[in-house]
């Protein structure tokens, strides 16, 4: 008999359903283990298990009911702070919570808190945080991968059963990936993101983070479909996603088509992932897949295009955060309150509107978003602005017409999500280009708005977790959820939650 | 990198401190040198393929919605219950206005 945290959302939804268990039940398992665990992963910004029991306690109806549930903490709540892993929004209260919050708590979904994050979402591996990074309960001496490094680790632990993040270069896939669990970047527009803290807004999309494949599809389908409050919310049907992944158990694979493409076996690919996706491959030929080789020339300047264009968005979006109408402002206490310890601001108080401006932003945001304002700035400025973004967004249309053209002749691509496994928690930390070029394989299906999900397949010799990337066509996530529970079901059978472990060593 | 740190930052409205700027500068040197590979990529018809096929934008009625209104300064680090309070623009008092017109 599994424990409590044991259970998969699927399983624990079947054994509330028969009324074998009570959400209240489900919840104090998943608070007995974050007692346990969260000192060591540091995955949550804010828990309050207090609320949860309350809203345990008036069970719900819905696809989620009873679900524990963990959300990043750049999804607006009106429960308590949306920090964003800042110390500009330290003490910041949205007056309205996201769409996503709505539906899950519609769903019946107990909400366990907000979860740790890159500031802003700005990052591959949850160090940016101005609270200090989490951990990988694999190895606490590693990263969880970011942006939602602390979704991937609560679920890798079994501090929440589910969580959503947000994926703009890759923040739920490579996450989850370091974490050894299922990470789902639906297509752009499938899911509102009304109450998202914008970081990049033709890149954003939110979605599920989840131990099995099942359960993503469960919590996927919960938050898609249109919503009339976000502009970019796509109005087009949604499939049963459950059924897709319960399809992938039943039945083969014959008929369907996946393409490796041959640029991404190059240098920087680390062997031990790279011999992950040749075997994940063999595995979906003997379930009668047909898999053959792909081009995608344009992919080696995702990277690129990404941090071009991504920054120039970030660079607009942020503008927001002045020090006048919310969040820290130069020369006044009141969000410095609430900043991590040991930090305080340093300015002296503005003595004009534009020290206000400058002050507030100069000690609100921490080294990163610094770095990508200032280059965002940059590629937007008069006499660069053609040569960077407006090339960089030319290349955008080639990287997008050339997945399209690719994902007419195959169903899914498969690759790696990342070149390596999690790195050591300070390794890339001085120098951000090598951290930006771990996005190579993510970033492209976020230029090109299309879905993709990482899926766990085993682990490299020291015990670390590899990502196997799943990206397909425009609004077809059933297929990815069919093909990802086919290879979960056979031969990477979902985690069981890890009790944090010391180092590894690789 | 063609730009100097500390003239963008002006540009952004950040206060960055001199080790800040020291450090950004080679990062942001290296960066942008490695972006410049963009340069190389032919993008010969990119928007003419990418926007193939591509649906007709979906337009919302123009309809007024109740806004957040008072609720919003319950947010703001100054306010005198009805305006954002900023330093002034002109002259030395602390001065009304909303920030985005000052």
């Amino acid at each position: 008999m599994p424990e409590l945290h044991e259970l998969t959302a699927v399983e624990a939804r079947a054994a509330i359903a028969r009324a074998e268990l009570a959400p209240a039940e489900l919840l104090a398992g998943a608070r007995a283990r974050h007692d346990l665990v969260e000192p060591h992963i540091r995955a949550y910004r804010r828990v309050d298990f207090e609320r949860a029991a309350a809203a345990a306690g008036r069970p719900r109806a819905g696809a989620l009911a009873g679900l524990c549930l963990a959300i990043k903490d750049n999804i607006a709540d009106v429960d308590g702070p949306t920090t964003c892993g800042s110390k500009i929004l330290a003490n910041y209260r949205s007056p309205y919570e996201a769409a996503v919050v709505s539906r899950v708590k519609a769903a019946g979904a107990v909400i366990t808190g907000k979860t740790n994050l890159d500031e802003f979402a700005m990052g591959s591996s949850t160090e940016n945080s101005a609270w200090g990074p989490s951990r990988n309960p694999f190895s606490l001496a590693h990263v969880t991968g970011g942006s939602s490094g602390g979704s991937a680790s609560a679920v890798a632990a079994g501090s929440a059963q589910l969580a959503l993040g947000s994926d703009t270069g890759g923040s739920i896939r490579q996450p989850a990936a370091c974490c050894g669990v299922v990470g789902l970047k639906p297509t752009y527009g499938r899911v509102s993101r009304y109450g998202l803290v914008a970081f990049a807004s033709s890149l954003d999309q939110i979605g599920p983070l989840a131990r099995s494949v099942a359960d993503a599809a469960l919590l996927f389908g919960a938050i898609a479909g249109h919503d009339p409050r976000d502009a970019t919310s796509a109005r087009v049907e949604l499939a049963d996603y459950s059924a897709a992944a319960a399809r992938g158990v039943r039945e083969r694979l014959d008929g369907v088509r996946i393409g490796l493409p041959r640029e991404y076996f190059g240098a920087g690919l680390d062997a031990s992932v790279g011999d992950r996706v040749t075997e994940a491959a063999q595995h979906l030929e003997r379930l009668g897949a047909t898999v053959r080789e792909v081009s995608l020339p344009m992919s080696r300047h995702a990277v690129a295009a990404y941090y071009v264009i991504a920054t120039a968005e970030a660079s607009s979006n942020l503008a927001r955060f002045d020090g006048v109408r919310y969040g820290h402002r130069a020369g006044s206490a009141g969000a410095a309150a609430a900043w991590p310890p040991g930090s305080a601001p340093t300015g002296a108080p503005p003595s004009s509107l534009a020290e206000l401006f400058a002050g507030s932003r100069g000690e609100g945001f921490g080294p990163e978003v610094k770095r990508r304002i200032i280059l965002g700035t940059f590629v937007l400025s008069a006499g660069y602005y053609d040569a960077y973004y407006g090339q960089a967004q030319r290349v955008r249309a080639k990287i997008r017409a050339e997945l399209e053209a690719v994902l007419q002749t195959v169903d899914l691509v498969l690759g790696p999500t990342m070149p390596t496994t999690a790195f050591r928690i300070g390794e890339k930390t001085a120098d951000p280009l090598s951290m930006y070029l771990g996005d190579i394989y993510t970033t492209g299906a976020n230029l090109a708005g299309i879905p993709a999900l990482s899926l766990p397949g085993g682990t490299d010799r020291a015990g670390l977790p590899i990502g196997l990337q799943l990206m397909g066509r425009h609004f077809d996530e059933a297929t990815i959820l069919r093909v990802a529970a086919a290879l979960e079901a056979h031969a990477y059978p979902p985690l069981t939650p890890v009790f944090p472990r010391a180092e590894v060593v690789a | 990198m063609e730009l100097s740190v500390d003239q963008v930052a002006r540009l952004a409205c950040l206060t960055l401190t001199p080790a800040e700027q020291r450090e950004m500068s080679a990062q942001l040197e290296r960066i942008v040198a490695y972006v410049q590979q963009l340069r190389e990529a032919d993008v010969a018809n990119s928007f003419d393929e990418a926007l193939r096929g591509a649906p007709e934008p979906e337009w919302r009625a123009d309809e007024a919605v109740q806004s957040e209104g008072a609720r919003l300064l319950e947010h703001a680090p100054h306010t005198d219950g009805r305006f954002f309070l900023v330093p002034a623009v002109f002259g030395a008092a602390e001065s009304r206005g909303d920030g985005d017109r000052a």
